[in-house]
């Protein structure tokens, strides 16, 4: 089994250089990028989408662009260069550690992204904890009192949050409890308080909690349903297998027969989703952090294709494909460690 | 000799689309302490419900116990009514003193937990001793019920054992408290004819040492013979005859028992066909049975054969060119692989086989689970690749056919398989199951063609046309099997593989489609390649006998002179191994178990 993880890392280099590379020139060759942008601003035309754009606007009249200045601006976005040369060099710089700078906050990109690294991480872990530690519970309890009341209201429940988009939803609590026209009992937006440096440590916690709540609700309606429904479906069938029958047989009491037997069958195909944790560095959802007005990973990853920012865009798919390619094989590892049947070769 | 548990007028009932079924219908039965009690009869007769009633384990909805009284004599609390007590008060009964093995070794242990662990669970539920003495308790365990290595056995998880051992793991773990009562419900049905004679072997052992009771629920009235003191047959719900092994044997009164007596492969005689419950019984409009007045002999030797009829056959059969050859046919599997999938060693599945298949003829196919088989069945149909060798089907080589060819050889060549269960396809109605394959290879012009002659086929194999539109799950596994042979035939094939395709059946339920098959062979005029684990199955089916091991043909020639004349080791093992169920064992066995039982 270990050659087996071995190969399986060893195939991590092929998979990596295969999604930066089509990546790579769909972004380069796409009509638009940083230059034409550039040269649109200059010309006064305005940029579109500029709203976010660094640099200010308001020059006006057409300004005729010399030919050394050009030159020199293809030099600064390295389009001076052939573009395998440009992906060589590109690749080159990433072995150094190196993600380049961006083009549109003037940071290195590594900086720029792992700024937004505590916001993604304490969104991603309290929604990864809450949903496994409400949805595991609840689909066993489903799964017990399978065809009840309970059962079928809480299916209603779960379905209409799956039905409804995370965004919307945040939308609704905001207009219900952001202090509009109902009931003012929690924040229109924002990670934290603007004086959150000058609170207690107490207090800082309050104000985290305070400011949570309704980002981490709307991120979680819509993954309910899933893993709910599998840790159900899961449960049912593992409550009708024979050695369910044998451990009843046991003389074990049923609560014991659920949680220890039943529990651990039921959790093999869940837990496999388990080595995707990995990716909640970089978890966000643009529209969510809209809502919220976070400056999160979603609201970074999209401004920077509106903004042709390529080596930002570049090192978000670096990072995530890299996690999430280590992700997939500790799955495979968990998977192996909690179901002794499965050996891989 | 005191009674340990009464059973008095038990009634459980199942409720299905709004009414409800009496699975057992006012039993009653008594047990003795140190006595085994057999129960028999066919699948869904109640048995299995009579026992999980006992254990209070009828899983509520949709079942229910909703009468009777179920008196066990306790060694500490004395005489308790097991139906009138709490749940919490019935835990301490279960798996303590009354403990339970079931049919399906394969899937009764939980997959995750080492098979150690799972039997120290049950000691520490009942006793109180710590961690480690569970542990040395569990090893004499294994010990006892003769596991080879019961320190790697108990670090082992269960899927890493053979079906055998697994079952020796749960009578290890029924053991473990030394139970007043252990109920075996079906332990020996999933297991090879020679794995169930070691393990029956055990419980005999264990039972005379210990001196526990029995309560042994079997399709086979043959086991039955093997271990029982008394028994008590089960049909729809009821009890119709119980009485001592003896007894019931030598002078069965009702004719459901005569027929289970009869319906089993008989081993010094040649059979036509197999007597069937309805030699004996039958059903008039109202639903009433009606006996047919014959005893056990009177069937039996009216569809006897004699041995120059088999003389003949046989000649007659070998008159003809061969219609199959395989000639020194090899499939290995790769067992080891390095790190860049170079194989470094085999499985040699089948391993330089060769033998002719006659034009009408029933090869039989023998051999206990894993000794390659199935295999060779398979890559004679170029299921699995064969590594080197010939197979030759009417003078060409099934192995260099393409494209048309090895369609015109795929409906030629049919197979059908074990676990009718698995082989339908739940969502295609078993009319659409039937009509597919004819679909596939072009045969009628319509699908209104094709739908009579699925009518015709339905009739063949003695279902209703009216099955046409339903689905798999609502017929039983003898319907289903029935189907699958339908299926079969479809295509008008010549030849077919029966690969254990009676070995998930009840005995008496085996006996039709036996009878079936023999029927079929004769009016279409097929041949069969016949493999079984069980001997007795096999000699009764097949005019010549492979005996195979571990890859290699062990012998090979007519069927009753491989039964009544064994040459190899192996042979011998596989025909001692059939539960025989004659007079004369029975009765001595009686002897000394009564012996036993008034000591105890």
């Amino acid at each position: 089994m270990i050659s087996y993880f071995v190969r399986r890392f060893l195939l991590i280099v092929p998979t990596f250089l295969g999604i930066t590379l089509i990546t790579f020139i769909i972004l380069q060759v796409v009509p638009g990028g940083p230059l034409e942008m550039e040269l649109m601003k200059l010309r006064g035309m305005g940029a579109p989408g500029g709203e976010v754009g660094p640099t200010g606007t308001g020059t006006s009249g057409a300004i005729n662009i010399p030919e050394s200045a050009l030159e020199e601006m293809k030099r600064f976005y390295g389009f001076d260069l052939p573009i395998h040369e440009r992906y060589i060099r590109w690749l080159g710089n990433l072995l150094s550690f190196d993600l380049g700078r961006s083009y549109v906050y003037a940071e290195p990109v590594w900086d720029v992204i792992t700024q937004r690294f505590p916001v993604s991480i304490y969104f991603g872990l309290i929604g990864f904890i809450l949903s496994y530690a409400i949805c595991v519970p609840l689909g066993v309890m489903k799964a017990v009192k399978n065809g009840s009341v309970f059962d079928f209201t809480s299916s209603v429940i779960v379905f209409a949050g799956y039905a409804m988009p995370g965004f919307a939803f945040g939308a609704i609590m905001l207009v219900l409890f952001g202090g509009g026209s109902f009931w003012d009992v929690f924040p229109l937006g924002g990670f934290r308080s603007d004086d959150f440096e000058y609170l207690s440590f107490s207090q800082q916690i309050l104000d985290q909690l305070y400011h949570t709540v309704l980002p981490v609700a709307a991120y979680l309606t819509g993954s309910f349903a899933t893993l709910t429904i599998l840790t159900k479906n899961s449960v049912i069938e593992n409550l009708s297998q024979d050695y369910v029958k044998t451990a009843f047989a046991k003389g074990i009491s049923e609560k014991k027969v659920i949680f220890k037997h039943a529990l651990r069958n039921s959790l093999i195909p869940i837990a496999t989703g388990l080595g995707h944790f990995l990716s909640l560095v970089l978890a966000g959802s643009f529209l969510i952090e809209k809502v919220f007005n976070i400056d999160g990973m979603g609201l970074l990853g999209f401004n920077s294709i509106i903004q042709r920012d390529y080596p930002t865009v570049m090192g978000i798919l670096v990072i995530s494909s890299f996690l999430m390619l280590i992700g997939n094989i500790i799955s495979d590892m968990l998977y192996a460690v909690i179901d002794p049947r499965i050996r891989f070769k | 000799m005191s009674t340990i548990l009464e059973v008095i007028d038990l009634e459980t009932q199942f409720k299905t689309d709004d009414k409800f079924v009496k699975a057992v219908d006012k039993i009653s039965f008594t047990l003795n302490r140190g006595e085994t009690l057999g129960i028999v009869g066919e699948s869904g007769s109640g048995k299995s419900v009579s026992v999980f009633s006992i254990m209070r384990l009828i899983p509520d909805p949709p079942g229910k116990i909703t009468g009777g009284k179920i008196f066990y004599d306790s060694k500490d609390s004395g005489r308790v009514d097991l139906l009138s007590i709490t749940e919490k008060q019935m835990l301490h009964y279960r798996g303590n003193e009354i403990s339970m093995i079931f049919q399906e070794p394969m899937t009764s242990l939980n997959p995750v937990f080492r098979c150690g662990e799972q039997v120290v669970e049950a000691i520490e539920l009942h006793q109180k001793v710590s961690h480690q003495e569970a542990k040395e308790r569990t090893l004499n365990l294994f010990n006892e019920v003769k596991l080879p290595n019961p320190e790697r056995i108990f670090q082992a998880y269960p899927h890493q054992l053979s079906g055998g051992q697994k079952q020796r793991v749960m009578i290890a773990m029924a053991m473990s408290c030394n139970p007043h009562i252990l109920i075996a419900d079906e332990p020996t049905t999933a297991l090879d004819v020679t794995v169930q004679a070691t393990i029956l072997d055990l419980m005999r052992q264990l039972r005379d040492e210990i001196g526990m009771s029995i309560i042994f629920i079997t399709h086979d009235l043959g086991v039955i013979g093997e271990i029982a003191d008394k028994v008590a047959v089960m049909y729809k719900g009821k009890i119709v005859e119980q009485g001592t092994t003896l007894d019931i044997f030598s002078n069965p009164q009702h004719p459901y028992t005569k027929s289970l007596l009869a319906c089993r492969p008989p081993l010094g005689i040649r059979l036509k066909k197999l007597p069937v419950i309805s030699d004996f019984m039958n059903e008039d409009e109202n639903g009433n049975m009606v006996e047919v007045n014959a005893s056990v002999e009177q069937v039996v030797n009216s569809v006897i054969v004699s041995e120059k009829e088999t003389q003949d056959r046989r000649n007659a059969l070998m008159n003809n060119a061969p219609r199959l050859r395989v000639k020194n046919l090899k499939t290995y599997f790769p067992s080891t692989k390095n790190f860049f999938g170079k194989v470094l060693d085999w499985v040699r599945a089948v391993d330089d086989v060769s033998f002719d298949v006659y034009p009408g003829e029933t090869l039989g196919l023998v051999g206990e689970s894993g000794c390659g088989k199935t295999t060779l069945g398979r890559t004679i149909l170029r299921l699995v690749d064969a590594t080197d060798g010939e197979v030759i089907y009417k003078d060409k080589d099934i192995f260099s056919f393409k494209g048309d060819d090895l369609k015109e050889m795929r409906k030629n060549m049919q197979i059908i398989f074990q676990d009718p269960y698995s082989s339908l396809n739940p969502r295609l109605t078993i009319g659409s199951a039937i009509l597919e394959p004819m679909k596939i290879h072009g045969i009628y012009s319509n699908d209104r063609e094709r739908k009579d002659k699925v009518f015709e086929l339905l009739e063949k194999v003695n279902m209703e046309p009216s099955h046409f539109n339903r689905y798999p799950h609502e017929f039983s596994g003898g319907q289903r099997q029935r189907i699958c042979i339908a299926r079969a035939l479809a295509v008008n094939p010549e030849f077919i593989i029966c690969d254990e395709s009676v070995s998930a059946l009840d005995v008496s339920v085996q006996a039709q489609v036996l009878n079936l098959l023999i029927k079929l062979r004769e009016e279409l005029h097929l041949t069969y390649i016949f493999i079984s684990h069980d001997l007795s199955v096999v000699k009764f089916m097949s005019d010549r006998m492979v005996v195979m091991n571990q890859g290699v043909i062990e012998e090979m020639g007519p069927a009753d002179e491989i039964y009544n004349n064994p040459q190899k080791e192996y042979t011998k093992k596989l025909i001692e191994a059939i539960p025989k169920g004659d007079i004369e064992t029975i009765s001595e066995r009686a002897k000394r178990r009564a012996k036993l039982l008034e000591e105890v």
